[in-house]
């Protein structure tokens, strides 16, 4: 070790340095304190400074002091060998920066001792110092490499280069690494896509699932596809990426362009909570499927909701770190605090919740685990982001002129046995001129009529079944036996465009069924039975006409394409 | 927080037991319960959350992974003792569907 001796007396010089060299140090020398400094200054590596209280120019005190402030830590050990042994010298010593004394005249197996004590402190603390580089290395490695994920997610959202008036939200800048997620695009049509999840598990692997999550989402919502066919896509690429155990609860919105109609998917997360304008009281609506991730895509139930919301109404959806904040007793916030606020405060509901979650958690350094979103029904607008200026989004698909075409479709057997074949004719129906902006109404139009067509028609199963939890199971099992049956049976599909104004779409489907009374089927949907409910009151809103005829064989709709 | 299990007296159903947090510190211990467990015969496991006082979502995920490891579909999974705060977090993750919750 090398070790540097203030003395101003050669004679103490010696006696020191000749007992440390014995003991295999190195020693360096210094007649006073001035000079003890230029030799520190000049030398790396001095471990070890033994030194004198009392010197000519520089005094023990001032060069301890000196050489202190020249080493960033505390990495030199510097004790002082001093005949002095009153209080005060004692408290000015430690109080200059020593860390210890050794009385002279020096014993060579106390300054030895001490010696190797010391060395065992700075062996610690040169173990410490090493571990907490490492730390520092990882902590930098790991930020940068949330920089880039940041910026990723950045890029992506401002591939749409707007964004919408009608949402607003609050997520902190670390939401990504607690797996929210938070995502708007606008709608060809003019309206608005929203998407709201939180994934489970923290940090990376949290973010690392966002990304799918973003292409299937932009991709989509820029070809006016539905929601329920979002979440079908969303569930399938996550079951397949993701580990076992890890999920995606997700709301997934849309608004239309002119703010009344809300379509939403949901799964696993809170109810959404309305605010109706003149209402005292806030309406849930509870989406009750699976998070995404979790089911195989034949098991998967990607039916969505349909709600007609009055002018001025205001939708909020957030994850469970609001409603789960805890205060210092381990309370949590509550569902029904967050309503309340929202009731009190129609403006500036985020931002009066996001104080009252930091207030009620009593800590204003925590990081705000959770993400708010509230989506205004009124018509929708989009800006541009660069210079915000309303853009109208859909211009270029709505000067789109479409030739008058048809098409039909003759599903017979296996072809009634595949799940997708409601989604293989829309993907080839949505990409015709004109068809774009529609896309996601009539996939619910048709989706919801051969349903009806193949399980009620073909295979004559009655929806009542579904009512209780063992007819749910029992519903579905006898339906996967009677398509095993299904040979002569027949589902016939003719769509036909009509120029008129507005120009028109008419869908004819006829299955081989038994079909139904009609007149006794239209009563029940008019008393809004809950047999026919959710279904028919779903086509009702979306058609613009809907006639059964043929004994309830055979439906007709017509959709308006305005 | 400790997790234990132990075999009913015909060798049929597992329980696992789970006092204290139930999280994501929880999971090592909570799949060693039932990997022991040897499937020769059909087994059914029952995950007993009476003093189980907190559970977050990769508590969901690791009965989900226990599900997986007991055959899916065929999996026969009860989760017994709930509170009823702990029923409201299966109720919205719609968990009803996948196991039976007592």
């Amino acid at each position: 070790m090398k070790i540097l001796i203030v003395d101003d007396h050669s004679y103490n010089r010696d006696i020191l340095a000749c007992i440390l060299q014995d003991a295999g140090h190195e020693c360096l020398e210094a007649v006073n304190g001035a000079e003890a400094c230029e030799v520190f200054a000049a030398n790396s590596h001095i471990e070890f400074v033994l030194m004198d209280v009392n010197m000519p120019v520089m005094d023990g005190f001032a060069a301890t002091r000196s050489i202190r402030a020249m080493t960033e830590e505390n990495l030199v050990t510097i004790i002082f060998v001093t005949a002095l042994d009153n209080t005060e010298v004692t408290v000015k010593c430690l109080e200059s920066g020593g860390d210890d004394f050794v009385p002279k005249p020096v014993n060579e197996d106390i300054l030895l001792s001490k010696i190797a004590a010391h060395q065992r402190q700075q062996c610690t603390f040169n173990r410490l110092k090493a571990v907490n580089q490492e730390l520092v290395y990882h902590q930098s490695l790991m930020d940068r490499e949330h920089k880039i994920v940041e910026h990723v997610f950045a890029q992506g959202a401002k591939r749409n280069g707007t964004y919408c008036a009608n949402v607003r939200h609050h997520s902190s800048s670390m939401s990504l690494f607690n797996g929210d997620l938070v995502l708007t695009a606008p709608s060809p049509a003019g309206g608005v896509y929203v998407l709201i999840g939180d994934f489970t598990g923290h940090g990376l692997s949290a973010a690392i699932g966002s990304l799918p999550v973003t292409e299937i989402f932009y991709d989509y919502a820029a070809r006016q596809i539905s929601v329920s066919q979002m979440a079908r896509e969303i569930n399938n690429r996550l079951r397949n990426l993701l580990p076992m155990g890890m999920f995606f609860c997700a709301c997934i919105l849309s608004v239309d362009a002119s703010g009344k109609e809300l379509f939403f998917w949901a799964g696993g997360m809170n109810d959404l909570a309305c605010v109706l304008p003149g209402e005292t009281s806030v309406v849930t609506l509870c989406g009750d499927h699976m998070p995404l991730g979790i089911l195989e895509d034949y098991e998967f139930n990607d039916t969505s909701q349909l709600h007609n919301l009055a002018p001025g109404s205001k939708i909020y959806v957030y994850t469970d770190g609001i409603n789960e904040a805890k205060n210092s007793q381990g309370e949590e916030f509550g569902h029904d605090a967050v309503y309340a606020c929202l009731l009190e405060n129609p403006n500036d509901a985020i931002e009066k919740i996001t104080e009252a979650v930091k207030a009620f958690e009593g800590t204003s350094d925590q990081s705000d685990d959770f993400t708010l979103v509230e989506v205004t029904c009124c018509p929708v607008r989009h800006f541009a982001l660069d210079t915000g200026e309303l853009v109208d989004v859909g211009a270029k698909f709505r000067n789109v002129e479409c030739f008058p075409w048809g098409l039909s479709a003759y599903l017979a057997a296996d072809d009634l046995r595949r799940t997708d074949a409601v989604q293989q004719l829309l993907a080839f129906v949505g990409t015709i001129q004109g068809v774009e902006l529609h896309q996601d109404k009539l996939f619910m139009i048709v989706s919801e009529l051969y349903s009806n067509a193949l399980e009620h028609g073909v295979l004559g199963l009655d929806s009542a079944l579904k009512d209780t939890m063992e007819g749910f199971e029992e519903y579905y099992r006898l339906r996967e036996t009677r398509l095993q049956e299904v040979d002569n049976h027949f589902i016939e599909l003719r769509f036909q465009y009509l120029r008129s104004t507005p120009n028109q779409l008419r869908l004819t489907m006829t299955d081989s069924g038994k079909g139904f009374d009609v007149k006794s089927v239209k009563q029940d949907i008019v008393n809004n039975s809950e047999r026919y409910g959710r279904g028919m009151s779903l086509l009702q809103s979306l058609c613009n006409e809907l006639l059964y005829s043929n004994n309830g064989r055979t439906v007709t709709a017509v959709y308006h394409f305005s | 927080m400790s997790i234990s299990s132990s075999m009913s007296a015909d060798g049929k159903t597992l329980t696992i037991a789970v006092d204290g947090r139930f999280d994501a510190s929880s999971l090592d211990e909570f799949r060693s319960c039932y990997e022991g467990a040897v499937c020769e015969s059909p087994i059914s496991f029952n995950v007993d959350l009476r003093k189980a006082e907190y559970l977050d979502s990769s508590a969901l995920g690791m009965l989900l992974v226990l599900r997986d490891y007991a055959g899916g579909e065929s999996a026969t999974i009860t989760i017994s003792h709930c509170s009823p705060e702990v029923k409201k977090i299966f109720a919205i993750s719609s968990f009803e569907k996948l196991f039976t919750i007592q």
